[in-house]
């Protein structure tokens, strides 16, 4: 459904174009699902918003090989058309409820609201759907919580609202843009949950960004995984997370800390991300990898198409 | 029903009128300015030289309403009676005819020539407030220069607060290229003498309500227009406007309803204030002789003959006098409105 081959995005920062994600490839079929995993600044968010064509133009430059939804050319499509995908065709879910929702409207006209404007309903109908969808959310009382204003609202119920906004004209794809790192434990897992179990009852293809690889184990089929605006591993999640081909999805595995495990020290990955302005030419993780080698330098690997489990490490049967 | 849009009723509305009603001066002030207003509005029916009815020879007539010549009523022309002077003529009342004035008989245009003693004349029960120098009555002069001058300073503000919204929030939102051209439109557009554009438009296209008032809004929105751009320059980078963006609704829509109802704390404080603003500035343009076309009854002419009368005090002062309360009241509910859009009284923090 979704096929993005060769994205690369490139901001102006000083009067220079440096590029800020490159060669990044993704395929998704219908109803499919996939993690973008990586710590931040390393692209996740830019790349999804240039699947939305929501860059700016004047600052920023998006091109790709290849960019199509459902067959059609995402390249180059005006504001527009974009205008008639975006909320209809796909959808995206942010990561701050608290901000997310414009103070002065009703959450029941905020729902409502793209679905007036895209699809051709009376307000009648729109507002029996979004008690519905509002019910759907797991929200009691949807009579009540259609006349609420945001302020009224938990940061929980809130992050319900943004979904139905999302859904509101039933999207094929729906991109959750670190729905839960606002939230409190307890009710991430809710989130999460609502979130998987909505997906599988509208069969709706599903992108999850998330710096947390916890909670992408039971979520998600597919993972890639970014460092520096790159995809550097990529392939079935149970894959990647049980056998990592690349030394950075190996260091963030390590890095997660474990219950059972108090005495050793947790290890962190040495060093931070590079800026956009100095990414080096080759292995872009070549400065903080504990098994680089002078070669690494000069390293030039991208994911191809129908490749099973993708890593852009040339050393990776040494791990 | 559920499905009413009602941002004006919202609860922070609710509780910014109950904060604006506890300001007991800009309160009580919004009501007899509005009250005021209102009643200014009728005008003709509080201070006319023509009966509301009149009964000659067993017929009923409403001149108030209806031109009737003279002739109708024993004259011998056929203009317009002039019933001040029928209601003491002996045949009129002879035929067993009577009137009723309005509470204030007098037209603010009718030169009262029958008066003894050279105008202006001093005040008196049927003048109570005197007459000016062509011996018009005061009050009502000063009845219909408050409606002339409270509308075009509420027409004024309104134009220039939609000019200043559209101006300015395009700048904030478009940003880029439109917002410094803009910028710098406005930085030679404020630097015209503005004096010198309405003696020049006055003297080429005459001197109308409606060119006094385009010509002075073309030139009061870019104080506003100021606000409105840092308002949508702040919240077109808002999380919520961003989700609007991402669902896809047009620009026409965020502009005017994700942004504009969040960023319109500035307007509705600004705007009592330029009411009061456009009430000063006509004012001081006919006090100058630039601003309407005169005999058009207007406070700034009052006070011009008031200046030059100054042995004849009732002009100037009864003028200075409702200048001044009109314009406390408008700063009292100015003051009112600035209170109740205090962000700082609903935080419990110091």
């Amino acid at each position: 459904m979704l096929k993005v081959e060769g994205l690369s995005i490139k901001f102006r920062m000083d009067n220079v174009m440096v590029p800020v994600v490159s060669r990044f490839s993704l395929g998704l079929p219908d109803g499919g699902t996939l993690a973008i995993v990586g710590e931040s600044g390393c692209g996740k968010s830019v790349t999804v918003q240039a699947l939305m064509g929501l860059l700016e133009p004047g600052i920023s430059e998006v091109t790709a090989d290849k960019l199509s939804f459902n067959g059609k050319q995402l390249l180059g499509l005006k504001e527009k058309d974009w205008q008639k995908i975006r909320g209809n065709d796909i959808s995206m879910i942010f990561q701050n409820p608290m901000t997310s929702l414009n103070p002065l409207m009703k959450c029941g006209k905020q729902i409502s609201e793209s679905m007036v404007h895209h699809r051709e309903v009376t307000s009648k109908q729109a507002l029996q759907e979004t008690l519905v969808l509002i019910r759907e959310m797991g929200l009691d009382n949807p009579e009540r919580i259609y006349k609420t204003y945001p302020h009224e609202l938990s940061g929980g119920m809130r992050q319900r609202i943004m979904i139905a906004m999302a859904l509101a004209c039933r999207p094929k794809l729906l991109i959750a843009d670190e729905p839960t790192t606002a939230l409190d434990v307890t009710i991430q897992q809710q989130i999460l949950e609502l979130i998987k179990s909505l997906k599988v009852s509208r069969g709706m293809a599903l992108i999850l960004i998330t710096h947390d690889l916890g909670i992408v184990k039971n979520m998600v089929d597919n993972l890639a995984v970014m460092y520096a605006g790159q995809i550097v591993e990529s392939g079935k999640t149970n894959e990647v997370l049980s056998s990592p081909k690349h030394p950075y999805t190996k260091g963030l595995l390590h890095s997660i800390p474990k219950l059972s495990d108090t005495k050793r020290r947790l290890t962190a990955i040495p060093g931070a991300v590079p800026s956009p302005q100095d990414f080096p030419n080759g292995c872009r993780f070549y400065d903080r990898c504990t098994m680089s080698e002078a070669k690494c330098e000069q390293m030039d690997y991208f994911p191809q198409e129908n490749e099973e489990h993708f890593t852009a490490c040339r050393r990776a049967e040494l791990l | 029903m559920i499905d009413e849009d009602d941002l004006f009723f919202s609860e922070l509305s609710i509780r910014r009128f109950r904060r604006f009603k506890k300001v007991k001066r800009a309160y009580y002030a919004m009501w007899i300015l509005g009250i005021v207003f209102f009643l200014s509005l009728f005008c003709e029916l509080i201070a006319n030289n023509k009966p509301y009815v009149l009964v000659y020879n067993g017929n009923v007539y409403f001149p108030i309403l209806r031109f009737y010549p003279s002739q109708e009523f024993g004259g011998e022309y056929r203009t317009e009676a002039d019933y001040f002077a029928l209601q003491k003529q002996s045949h009129f009342n002879e035929k067993k005819s009577f009137m009723i004035f309005p509470p204030v008989p007098h037209d603010p245009l009718h030169s009262y020539l029958d008066l003894s003693g050279e105008p202006p004349h001093p005040p008196s029960l049927r003048h109570w407030l005197g007459t000016d120098t062509m011996a018009r009555d005061v009050f009502a002069r000063l009845l219909y220069g408050f409606r002339i001058c409270m509308l075009f300073a509420l027409l004024l503000a309104l134009s220039s607060t939609v000019l200043g919204i559209i101006i300015g929030g395009l700048q904030g939102y478009l940003g880029g290229k439109y917002d410094i051209a803009m910028q710098r439109f406005i930085e030679i557009w404020s630097a015209l003498p503005f004096l010198y554009v309405v003696i020049l438009i006055g003297t080429w296209y005459g001197r109308s309500f409606m060119i006094l008032l385009t010509i002075m809004s073309f030139f009061q929105w870019i104080g506003l227009s100021y606000y409105m751009r840092g308002e949508f320059f702040k919240l077109k980078n808002m999380n919520y406007v961003q989700v609007a963006k991402s669902l896809g609704l047009g620009h026409f829509r965020i502009f005017f309803k994700q942004i504009l109802p969040n960023g319109l704390t500035p307007v509705i404080t600004i705007f009592p204030f330029s009411l009061i603003g456009g009430i000063s500035s006509l004012t001081a343009l006919d006090f100058l002789g630039f601003g309407l076309q005169p005999p058009t009854p207007s406070w700034g002419e009052l006070l011009s003959q008031g200046l030059s009368n100054l042995y004849a005090p009732w002009i100037a002062i009864s003028t200075v006098c409702a200048l001044f309360f009109t314009l406390l009241l408008a700063t009292f509910i100015g003051e009112g409105v600035r209170e109740a859009f205090d962000p700082k009284s609903d935080s419990y923090l110091e």
